[in-house]
């Protein structure tokens, strides 16, 4: 097998794209383009009082929006039954619930650390991107644009995005207040909905990431600052624990948000799509209301007009809308070059800012595992840990069989049950999830499998639960499993790989960049993130900070002194965005548009 | 040549008065005009504070910059309190003038935007 050696471009490529697609439903093969929920519809009825008729038994959900969420019978095809129901007269709009995603890439980690607020040409510790240091003065001149603004809080920011730890020390106390009706300073609207947008899951790290960017507090002897120092974040979570959301959850989140008064909406997400109607319904309702929607490019290093795909229908959403109100953000490093992951754009792409080795809040702890300390069993023979060199680049690997990195390696051995496990404490977590790279090549009838035993011992004894597996594939793969039933002082995590006694064997599974997440909240916790999901949350506080120094600013007011204020785009960055620049907070808050619609009369 | 009169309250504000041109004082005065400059109120905080205003200016040379010799000005400040007004009153003498105005304040040790676009009045 040849596992080719890639520039590490690749991959950051790789790393910040594939985490987000784990664990979710794909779109039903050759149907539609984009992705979408399966086996639902988002309706708009031009009589929605005989929408039950129309819909003829179907499961049905009406939404706040008067849109209605289709529930399809099994066997009935999204392609199908939107065919079905666009021939109904009354039916005025029908389309795939999309699927929207988390633009961030997760990784291992103090104001001294913030290059993209202030870029003294420092060197961000245990960096997650190249480029480190940078160059001085690179960054979004935060330290001058404190002299003259620090509060936000005259201009409520709606962070859309998955959960936040509300309860993070760096964050109490910056959030909107939503009194009785909202006590947890927002909503949660995957699922059922309820009113608490804490993360729920152990990998639920980026809202409280993208939180922090915008108003972790300042000035508090504690971690990190914001752009803002003193803000009212509201939290409405509308991507799930893995980061994926939906069109009718998002869409809700936004007129919540701006029901609710918030003047900047930050959402993280993105999709590669057709024109989602819906969506963009609810973006032009936040632009009647005079709400900023600042969104991230996106992580595929492409033209978000374009996308990755070869589909001329799909582009980036939702930079790719045509709404004046929609702000989208390429991620810039620290020699404010774009980011090798961060896509662009001459049209759709409005400004750069600092997205990598973001330092900011964390709901949880990132343990980042070097796969020493694993019980294999047999002794030898089967896994074996060392280094090895993939398209992931240069990494600890956990590998069967034991030469599986070697030129002309061999395939594991007939017969073989080979089982690996390692304990880890999870005693302080209120969840936990693992996630880890698994280049499958498993014959078929053979299986690998992950299992787990909150006891401490060899999972696969009979004590443990298997969470994947037995599974033949031979592809490369990216794993989450949730351990919320291990959360000991000694919870055995596992692996193991059957041959099923038909001899017929393969070249093996190599496991990399094992994480494990866990939820603490309330905990002190930072880390460093990659993505333009940083990027965007840098310009929404820039934003912030504008608008709530001028209270009568339109939206139009912010984004020209947004783009007006910027630094001009240098190295790689230069003819990649619609106005060449890089957002910078003291440009953006000194900037005074000339007077308008001069007039002269003699009397 | 040029006399200041003094600033007065509210919209009234400061007037110019061009008096003479070329001849001096003893020839026949030219026709003067009341000229009067309007623009859509700044949304920027800083215009309507302390050390934020407008500032009108005009010459008798069309595509002038401010800082051009013989570019006259009237200063419009904040008034001390509420909205600065987004008007201001000349009296100008008879001949062709083009305008500009800009937008000042104190935000992060001062602030002034670009000139707006020049608007041109001919005085008979």
């Amino acid at each position: 097998m040849p596992r080719s050696i890639f520039s590490l471009l690749c991959l950051w490529t790789i790393a910040v794209l594939l985490p987000a697609h784990a664990g979710v439903p794909r779109s039903e093969p050759g149907q539609l383009p984009g992705e979408y929920v399966p086996g639902e519809l988002l309706v708009k009825f031009r009589a929605p009082a005989r929408a039950a008729a129309t819909v003829q038994g179907l499961q049905m959900q009406t939404l706040p929006s008067g849109l209605h969420r289709v529930r399809l019978r099994p066997g009935e095809t999204v392609a199908g039954m939107m065919q079905a129901l666009a021939a109904d007269p009354n039916v005025a709009h029908v389309q795939p619930n999309y699927l929207y995603r988390a633009t961030a890439l997760p990784n291992d980690p103090d104001f001294g650390q913030l290059w993209g607020l202030h870029n003294t040409g420092q060197t961000v510790t245990d960096p997650v991107y190249g480029a480190n240091p940078g160059t001085i003065d690179r960054d979004v001149d935060a330290v001058e644009a404190w002299d003259i603004n620090t509060d936000c809080r005259a201009a409520v920011v709606a962070v859309l995005d998955t959960g936040i730890d509300y309860t993070h020390p760096d964050l109490a106390g910056n959030f909107w207040d939503g009194g009785a009706t909202w006590p947890n300073h927002g909503w949660d609207f995957v699922g059922t909905g309820d009113n608490d947008p804490a993360p729920v899951g152990g990998g639920e790290h980026h809202g409280t990431h993208v939180a922090g960017i915008i108003a972790a507090l300042g000035d508090n002897a504690r971690g990190t600052t914001g752009v803002c120092w003193q803000a009212r974040l509201m939290a409405v979570r509308v991507l799930d624990a893995q980061g994926n959301g939906n069109t009718a959850d998002i869409a809700e989140g936004i007129d919540f948000a701006v029901g609710r008064g918030a003047k900047i909406i930050n959402m993280s997400l993105g999709a590669e799509i057709p024109y989602d109607q819906f969506m963009a319904a609810a973006i032009e309702r936040a632009r009647q209301a005079g709400v900023l929607v600042v969104t991230a490019a996106g992580n595929d290093g492409v033209d978000v007009m374009v996308g990755s795909d070869n589909d001329p229908d799909t582009k980036i959403y939702p930079c790719a809308y045509p709404h004046a109100n929609v702000l989208c953000v390429a991620a810039l490093d620290q020699n404010h070059d774009l980011a090798t992951f961060s896509n662009y754009g001459t049209s759709g792409v409005d400004l750069g800012a600092p997205g990598t080795n973001i330092l900011a809040t964390l709901p949880g702890r990132e343990l980042a595992d070097d796969f020493s300390g694993w019980t294999p069993l047999p002794a030898t023979g089967g896994w074996t840990s060392l280094v090895c060199t993939t398209i992931l680049g240069t990494g600890n690997m956990l590998v069967d069989p034991p030469d599986w990195c070697s030129a002309g390696a061999g395939n594991y051995a007939a017969n073989a049950d080979h089982v690996v496990y390692k304990t880890f404490d999870l005693s302080a977590a209120s969840a936990a999830a693992v996630s880890y790279y698994a280049f499958l090549d498993v014959a078929s009838g053979d299986g690998f499998s992950v299992a787990y035993d909150p006891n401490g011992n060899n999972p696969f004894a009979g004590g443990g639960t298997v969470v994947l597996g037995p599974l033949a594939d031979s592809r490369l793969r990216f794993f989450a499993h949730d351990l919320d039933a291990c959360l000991t002082t000694a919870c055995a995590l596992g692996f193991r790989l059957q041959e099923n006694g038909d001899g017929t064997t393969a070249q093996g599974v190599g496991l990399a960049w094992l994480r494990i997440l866990t939820l603490e909240p309330g905990s002190d916790l930072y880390g460093l993130y990659n993505g333009t999901s940083m990027a965007a949350p840098m310009v929404a506080g820039i934003a912030a900070l504008v608008r709530a120094f001028n209270p009568d600013y339109t939206v139009a007011d912010t984004t020209t002194a947004l783009i007006a204020g910027g630094d001009p785009a240098v190295g790689t960055f230069v003819g990649k965005s619609e106005n060449g620049r890089s957002a910078n907070a003291n440009g953006a808050l000194r900037y005074l548009a000339p007077p308008a619609n001069v007039t002269v009369s003699v009397r | 040549m040029f006399a200041m009169f003094p600033a007065r309250w509210g919209t009234l504000l400061s007037a110019a008065l061009l008096a003479a041109c070329s001849g001096g004082a003893s020839d026949a005065p030219a026709t003067i005009g009341q000229v009067e400059l309007r623009w859509t109120p700044s949304r920027a905080s800083g215009v309507h504070a302390a050390g934020g205003g407008y500032r009108v200016y005009w010459s008798t040379t069309p595509g002038f910059a401010p800082g051009d010799p013989g570019v006259q000005s009237l200063d419009v400040p904040w008034p001390g309190s509420g909205q600065t007004p987004a008007t201001a009153s000349l009296t100008l003498s008879s001949g062709n003038y083009y305008f500009k105005v800009v937008a000042y304040a104190a935000t992060g040790g001062g602030i002034e935007s670009a000139p707006s676009a020049e608007v041109a009045l001919a005085v008979r």
